[in-house]
C-alpha cells in the first residue's frame, strides 16, 4: 500500500519535472487556450456588468447625493463671494463717481468706508490718514455727521440724529434760518421764527460756520410743529435722502 | 461525474473574472476526494491546467503548490481550522502568482466563502 503510494508521487514528481522541463524548452504553449479562457471570462465580464446595473445605479446615487452636498457647500461659497464682489462693486462706483468730481481737493478730503460695529458709527480712517476731529462726513454732498472722536486707524461719527449738544446753522432753499440738532431719533430744524414760511419738502442746507463749508445739503423737511401758537418758535423735522449705514464709501473733509 | 466538471469550468470562468478561486479549488478538491489518491493527484495536475490557462499562471508552477496542498491535506483531516488555515495560505500564494489586484469584491466573495465553509464543515 505504502509502496504504490510512494509510486503515485514519484510518478507525479516525474511528471511535474517533464511539465517544467517542456516550460522550459517553450513547448509547453497555451496561449491559444488562454485567448479562449480571455474571451470567455470577457463575457462573463459583460454578464456580470448587466447583473450589476442596478447596484451600481444604487452607487450613482449614493455619489450623486454625496455630490449634492458638495455642490450645496460650494454655492453657499460662491454666495458669500458674489455678496462681497456686489459690495466692492458698489464701492468701486462710488469710487469712480468721486473721481470724476473734479472740484474737491484731494489733499484735504479723504475717502472711507462706513463701519458699524453694534449700532455705532465709525470710519475706516484715522490720524494715519490725516481725519481732524469736527471734520464733516458726506456723501454725493449731503452731511451725514461730524468727526468727534479720531483713533490711530479709525474715527467715529456723531451723526446729525445723534447731535444733542451741538447744533448747526441752516438755511432752507426758500431762506428760513434755523438750527439743526438731533433728538437722538431724528434730525429736527430748530429756533425757527414762527412767522417764517416753512413748507413740506424745502431743502435744507447748511450755512457757512467754522469747520463746515456752506451749501451742503442736510435732507428735506417732512414734517412742520406748529401746534403751540404761544411759542416765539418753530421747529421741523428733516429727513436725510442718504442713510449712513446703507453707503459704501464716505467723504471726510 | 461530467456534469461537475462542467459545472466547476463554469465556476472557474466567473471566479478567474472577479477575482481568487475560493469555491473552485473547495469544490474540486472536494470532488476529488470522493475518488482514489491516484484520481487525486492526476486531478492536481488538471486542476493546474485549468488555473493556469484561466489565470495565466505556470502549469507547472501552480501543480506544485496544489500537490503540496493535497499532500498537506492528507494530514489534516478532520483538522477544519489548520484546513481553513492551509487554504488561505494557498489561495494567497495564488494572489500573488496570479499577479492578482485587490478589489472591494473580495470582501463579499471571501465571506461567503468563510460562510459557505463554517455551515459546510464546522456547525454540528
Amino acid at each position: 500500500m505504502l509502496r504504490t503510494r510512494l509510486h503515485q508521487y514519484l510518478f507525479a514528481c516525474l511528471l511535474l519535472f517533464v511539465l517544467f522541463f517542456l516550460q522550459f524548452l517553450r513547448l509547453l504553449d497555451l496561449s491559444g487556450l488562454q485567448h479562449l479562457a480571455s474571451w470567455w471570462k470577457s463575457q462573463n465580464y459583460l454578464l456580470l456588468q448587466q447583473l450589476g446595473q442596478p447596484l451600481r445605479r444604487l452607487q450613482n446615487f449614493w455619489n450623486l447625493s454625496a455630490r449634492l452636498e458638495d455642490l450645496q457647500y460650494r454655492y453657499s461659497e460662491a454666495a458669500a463671494t458674489a455678496i462681497q464682489v456686489k459690495s466692492l462693486e458698489r464701492e468701486n462706483q462710488e469710487l469712480r463717481r468721486m473721481l470724476e468730481n473734479t472740484d474737491r481737493n484731494y489733499s484735504q478730503v479723504v475717502i472711507s468706508a462706513p463701519l458699524v460695529s453694534f449700532a455705532q458709527s465709525f470710519v475706516a480712517a484715522g490720524q494715519r490718514s490725516g481725519v481732524q476731529l469736527g471734520s464733516a462726513v458726506l456723501h454725493q454732498g449731503t452731511l451725514l455727521g461730524l468727526i468727534d472722536q479720531v483713533e490711530e486707524r479709525q474715527s467715529r461719527v456723531l451723526l446729525l440724529s445723534r447731535m444733542g449738544e451741538r447744533a448747526l446753522l441752516a438755511q432752507t432753499n426758500q431762506g428760513v434760518l434755523g438750527l439743526v440738532r438731533g433728538s437722538g431719533r431724528e434730525i429736527l430744524l430748530t429756533e425757527v421764527p414762527a412767522d417764517a414760511e416753512l413748507a413740506l419738502g424745502d431743502l435744507v442746507y447748511t450755512k457757512a460756520q467754522e469747520g463746515i463749508k456752506e451749501g451742503l445739503l442736510i435732507g428735506r423737511v417732512v414734517k412742520v410743529d406748529r401746534d403751540n401758537k404761544a411759542l416765539a418758535t418753530q421747529t421741523a423735522a428733516i429727513e436725510q435722502l442718504v442713510d449712513f449705514f446703507a453707503v459704501a464709501l464716505v467723504e471726510i473733509q | 461525474m461530467l456534469i461537475n466538471i462542467l459545472w466547476l469550468i463554469i465556476l472557474l470562468s466567473f471566479e478567474a473574472t472577479l477575482g481568487l478561486p475560493l469555491f473552485f479549488l473547495y469544490l474540486a478538491s472536494q470532488l476529488l476526494d470522493r475518488h482514489g489518491e491516484r484520481v487525486a493527484l492526476f486531478g492536481c495536475f488538471a486542476l493546474g491546467l485549468l488555473l493556469s490557462i484561466f489565470y495565466g499562471v505556470s502549469w507547472p508552477l501552480v501543480s506544485v503548490t496544489l500537490l503540496v496542498w493535497y499532500v498537506a491535506k492528507t494530514f489534516l483531516v478532520d483538522r477544519h481550522l489548520w484546513l481553513l488555515l492551509l487554504y488561505v495560505a494557498w489561495q494567497a500564494s495564488f494572489f500573488f502568482l496570479a499577479d492578482l489586484n485587490w478589489h472591494y469584491f473580495y470582501l463579499v466573495h471571501v465571506a461567503v466563502f468563510t460562510w459557505y465553509f463554517f455551515r459546510k464543515n464546522l456547525r454540528k
